[in-house]
């Protein structure tokens, strides 16, 4: 760690913001040196992301100061904020999917032959050359800048977009949970990124839901609880139990409710199951009250495996029996049919219905149920609803609030929810809890413990191992499309199964 | 309104009165009835002869075509998706019924025919939108401009006249009891579709898919079936008007229904229905064609050129759609 003087760059005193009355962020002071990486934690809600979007100029604060370099920084204004070298990497990217790699490197800052007019022609060549060179060379990764960036996998992405960000050298480099779509080996390349970017004397503000992570890669780190600042100390003197205490204001005892079922009948076999190129020769057998985990790096074929299993992605060859008999899963409807329902990771893109009731999304999958004398009936559909909010434990208002007022962690227990009025047996999980907050991540845990008690079977696919060690009975490790190892969660452990994911070190014999 | 005398004082009462009032005009629809309202209490002032039972039936009548062919694209734009073919399904079909009534064919069954015609010609579209996965922008401009070829190959531009069959001339212009016929089916049409959509696993399937075609896909809704049936239910339903029109008219003319998908999009937006699907207004919809068929009878009795109507009706859908969208995205707050 670098013990240079640092100079503050950034100096946020006595912050201030409320929307509609309700204030979200009270008084917090935050200073960025250069040559430091922040971490900044917070459960959902607790005003991370207002913060940071005051810091960037897409909020102005209700109260108290900003200054960059000595600058005083405005009012509301993102330009304004750019110019002072503040960038924001946030979650959802800022990319346009059909554009090449290199194009969206270099937008809003087109490099043209000649004077730089709006009209001018492009200089496309030293365009290609210095993407190349900063992704490349600077963040050593392997793109064709000339591919168009929708045909890049997520990961690829963010990491595009973290270098349009450090080509424009910035000064401040905000990165809102950069590493909720990364595997191990990303995130590794990407905390190397920052490191140096740090070397160089850049502010890195660092906001993640991984305790480990900051933990690994902050010189200091800050909670966020209920809009104030709870703890602001050197990453070095806190342990992880420590910030979730200053997150959660309470302690968390054990993070994964995790509890031995009876294991019944095998439920689904899957035998040499096969989509070339994305998975090959995959079999498990997953038994009634199992939990069965899906490791892999990003392009191991785990996601492609479970939306294979889901009917999505359907395999070419191989064999499925489900309660003892040979059949199909062609399609969605066919997977759905046979009670194996999937929960995409991306709820947003592929879960909710965003402009509809909490009522409607949870219902959507089992309407029959809901039928009285004159078609769907409202007080049938109310009765249902409210027996869910209760049972999952679904923080609404009512069964009218829309879907996307709502929090991730919410939105996924009415995921949960509709999947089981929709008769789900077993359930295919991918990244059940991605971008959630710790509180709402133990409750999504704690359903999925109570499902399998009550006799359903689950197929967990994550990019946390330690998530998958922590709920799952077997494990399945994956890499480059086969299964590499078939474990017992209770004869494994974390560095075998990350051993196994990233060489082939770790395989058998 | 909610004031009650044990409030003590106007300052309390006024935020009530207020909030509930917002909570009215927030409701789905309330913008295009309230403007409706406004408009006929205007014109009952600025003319003696608008708040007359003739004029008002005249207006009424003069609704049904666009507002039973507004009720198929709600289900249509509620899905996220448009007919642009709906005013040449309308032509076509009157003028098969026509054709087929002048060649000899019972009158029931050409009116039947008719419409079963408008309905393969509405699941065509949607087929070419499902199978082909054309954007149904694409596909239902094609069909068209095919429909509108047709109609001129077969009439020669020449109308098919004389449709003076008893049987045939009550679609259009007979009453039952009080109320002209083709404003009772109107009233059927709705009442049919209303329960469709808003108390059946479909029509929530429609709205699924226009509000997140990917997710509704996941839950186990079937994306072809649900389209194919949308357009088709479009396809009958002008058929529907198509026959309506064609026994007020007598006739059928090669031009009947031309421009009129403009009005039946405008009625369906103005309505309240959101254009980029997920969410459906049916009731506004028919008070949309109500108000822009008001807007044109309105001015011609204060005697305005129709030359102007259109700029006045073009001006209204954009005042009131801007209107409705500035209300919403004040109610959707800032996160």
């Amino acid at each position: 760690m670098p013990s240079t003087p640092s100079m503050p760059v950034v100096e946020m005193t006595g912050i201030g913001k409320s929307f509609g009355g309700v204030p979200v962020l009270r008084n917090v002071d935050l200073r960025l040196d250069s040559g430091t990486v922040v971490g900044l934690l917070g459960a959902n809600g607790a005003g991370k992301s207002t913060l940071i979007k005051i810091l960037s100029g897409v909020y102005s604060a209700d109260s108290g100061t900003i200054s960059v370099d000595g600058q005083h920084l405005g009012s509301a204004s993102v330009t304004e904020a750019q110019r002072l070298g503040i960038r924001t990497v946030h979650q959802e990217l800022s990319l346009v999917p059909s554009l090449r790699v290199y194009e969206n490197v270099y937008l809003h800052a087109e490099l043209t032959k000649g004077r730089r007019t709006p009209f001018a022609p492009l200089d496309r060549e030293t365009m290609i050359r210095e993407s190349r060179h900063v992704l490349r060379d600077v963040l050593g990764i392997e793109v064709d800048v000339r591919a168009t960036v929708e045909d890049l996998p997520i990961a690829t992405r963010q990491l595009v977009e973290i270098a349009r960000a450090v080509h424009e050298r910035a000064k401040v480099l905000v990165l809102d949970e950069p590493t909720t779509s990364l595997e191990a080996r990303e995130k590794a390349q990407l905390f190397q990124v920052v490191r140096d970017l740090r070397n160089q004397g850049v502010a890195v503000i660092f906001i993640s839901h991984h305790l480990d992570e900051v933990t690994d890669l902050c010189d200091r780190t800050i909670v966020l609880r209920d809009g104030a600042v709870v703890v602001d100390a050197p990453t070095a003197e806190l342990s992880a139990r420590d910030m979730v205490t200053a997150m959660t204001g309470r302690l968390v005892d054990h993070q994964y409710p995790k509890k031995q079922v009876q294991l019944g009948e095998p439920v689904l076999a899957v035998d040499g199951l096969t989509r070339e190129p994305v998975y090959r020769d995959v079999s498990f057998v997953l038994r009634r009250g199992e939990i069965l985990g899906v490791v892999g790096l990003a392009g191991s074929g785990k996601t492609e495996l479970i939306r294979g299993l889901a009917g999505s992605l359907p395999a070419a060859s191989g064999s499925v029996t489900r309660n003892g008999s040979a059949v199909r899963l062609g399609s969605i409807r066919q997977a759905r049919r046979l009670s194996l329902i999937y929960l995409p990771s991306d709820r947003k893109v592929a879960g909710i219905f965003p402009e509809h009731s909490v009522a409607w999304n949870t219902t959507i999958s089992a309407l029959q149920r809901i039928m009285g004398r004159f078609g769907l009936s409202p007080a049938r559909e109310l009765s249902t609803v409210n027996a869910a909010i209760d049972e999952y434990g679904m923080k609404v208002s009512g069964p009218d609030q829309v879907i996307s007022r709502l929090s991730g962690g919410n939105q996924q227990k009415v995921m949960l929810a509709r999947s089981l009025l929709g008769n789900a047996d077993v359930l295919l999980l991918e990244d059940p809890t991605r971008g959630i907050d710790v509180a709402a991540k133990n409750d999504v845990y704690e359903l999925i413990t109570s499902l399998v008690e009550a006799g359903k079977s689950v197929v967990l696919v994550s990019s946390e191992e330690t998530e998958v060690l922590g709920m799952c009975d077997q494990i399945l490790v994956m890499r480059e499309g086969r299964v590499r190892a078939n474990l017992a969660a209770g004869d494994t452990s974390l560095p075998q199964i990350r051993l196994i994911a990233m060489s082939s070190e770790g395989d058998d014999e | 309104m909610t004031s009650t005398p044990t409030v003590p004082s106007g300052r309390v009462i006024a935020p009530r009165a207020m909030a509930g009032l917002r909570r009215v005009v927030g409701l789905p629809g309330a913008g295009v009835t309230i403007a409706f309202l406004v408009l006929c209490v205007a014109l009952a002032f600025a003319s003696d002869y608008f708040l007359t039972v003739g004029n008002l039936t005249v207006v009424l009548r003069q609704s049904v075509w666009v507002a039973i062919m507004g009720i198929g694209m709600t289900f249509v734009i509620g899905m996220g998706e448009i007919d642009l073919s709906v005013g040449a399904i309308l032509g076509i079909s009157g003028l098969a019924a026509a054709i087929w009534i002048q060649s000899g064919v019972n009158i029931y069954l050409a009116v039947v025919a008719a419409l079963l015609l408008g309905a393969v010609i509405g699941a065509c579209n949607g087929l070419l939108v499902t199978i082909l996965h054309l954007p149904s922008f694409v596909a239902t401009l094609g069909a068209m401009s095919v429909l509108r070829g047709i109609i001129m190959v077969i009439t020669g531009g020449v109308p098919v006249y004389g449709l003076r069959y008893p049987e045939f001339q009550f679609i259009g212009q007979g009453f039952i009891g009080p109320f002209p016929f083709p404003v009772v089916i109107l009233a059927a049409v709705f009442a049919v579709f209303a329960y469709v959509l808003y108390r059946t696993p479909f029509g929530r399937h429609v709205l699924s898919i226009g509000s997140n075609a990917h997710a509704a896909r996941l839950a186990g809704i079937s994306l072809t079936a649900v389209r194919v049936t949308v357009f088709m239910i479009s396809g009958l339903l002008c058929a529907i008007a198509g026959v309506i029109l064609a026994s007020r008219s007598e006739a059928a003319t090669a031009d009947a229904g031309q421009g009129m998908e403009l009005d039946v999009i405008a009625a369906t937006i103005i309505g309240g229905t959101v254009m980029t699907g997920g969410k459906a207004v049916l009731y506004g919809t028919v008070v949309g064609a109500m108000l822009m068929t008001t807007i044109r009878n309105g001015l011609n009795l204060l005697g305005v050129s129709p030359l102007w109507q259109q700029v006045v009706i073009g001006a209204f859908i954009i005042i009131s759609v801007a209107g409705s969208m500035l209300a919403s995205r004040r109610a959707d707050g800032d996160a």
